[in-house]
């Protein structure tokens, strides 16, 4: 079996100590290091490599299927507002969408939200307001995004 | 004589800057984060990275005038806010890609702001 020491003739020393902090490791033991012990660390860094991959996919995947779950329930509200307009109970006040179908009104959304996440738990609701007047939000500092 | 903040000089100009604390509705569980006062804006700007990092969802939607005086649909999110001991409760604010979070007139209103901007100091307190 290969024995890689600093010493070795093979790979210029600046390589060789760069490649050993690259692969995490700080002291070269004694007995020099194996072609095993550099494939071994080689694999732990691809295995934390791939974890991070996979918590950083599902914390996407979470944002995702949030927006998905959102933008539906946004659908249904755009499909029921012209019909939502023509109901006092409704009209000029905030709806909660859950499931594609209101479930609480209010004319306070911060009551709404509230109310609807206190029974429904935090997840995707579209709050929507029924009114036909679109009120437009100014952020106008030059670094908002 | 009353406690004033100094204006952060790291800023160019020096900006009025408090310390802010968010969290998700309901929860007890705070980031801490840098908040500058903007009274320019209508809404509070929190940063994408806490919005993702807190996993928050989104409301409401609302068309977004910036400076360019374009306007785009954006969703905004239910979060609690504590800014020099003062809590508000399920503010909405929205979301972009920024470090800090912008304090807008939905929650400066609420409280009496006075910015000597002179002297490089301001004050927040509760009327």
């Amino acid at each position: 079996m290969q024995i890689l020491q600093s010493q070795s003739s093979d790979i210029p020393s600046i390589l060789f100590q760069k490649l050993l902090k690259d692969l995490g490791i700080e002291r070269i033991p004694e007995e020099g290091l194996s072609i095993l012990d550099i494939l071994g660390k080689l694999l732990e860094g691809l295995i934390k490599r791939h974890e991070y991959r996979e918590i950083t996919t599902s914390k996407e995947d979470l944002e995702y299927k949030d927006q998905r779950i959102w933008k539906k329930e946004r659908n249904a509200f755009a499909m029921m507002k012209n019909v939502l307009l023509v109901e006092e109970k409704y009209k000029g006040k905030f709806v909660a969408i859950h499931d594609e179908k209101i479930v609480d009104y209010d004319v306070d959304d911060r009551k709404l939200a509230k109310r609807v996440y206190e029974k429904y738990g935090y997840r995707p609701i579209y709050f929507g307001r029924v009114t036909e007047e679109i009120k437009v939000i100014e952020v106008p500092s030059p670094e908002y995004g | 004589m009353k406690k004033m903040d100094k204006y952060d000089i790291a800023y160019n100009p020096p900006a009025p800057i408090v310390e802010v604390k968010i969290s998700k509705p309901f929860s007890t569980e705070f980031m801490t984060l840098k908040g500058k006062i903007d009274s320019g804006a209508d809404k509070s700007v929190i940063p994408d990275g806490l919005r993702e990092v807190m996993s928050l969802k989104p409301g409401k939607e609302m068309p977004l005038k910036g400076y360019d005086g374009r306007t785009t649909w954006k969703p905004t999110y239910y979060v609690t806010v504590l800014l020099k001991g003062f809590q508000f409760d399920f503010v909405d604010v929205l979301s972009s890609e920024r470090k800090e979070m912008l304090i807008g007139r939905d929650i400066i209103n609420n409280l009496k702001l006075l910015l000597d901007g002179k002297n490089k100091y301001f004050e927040i307190t509760d009327p």
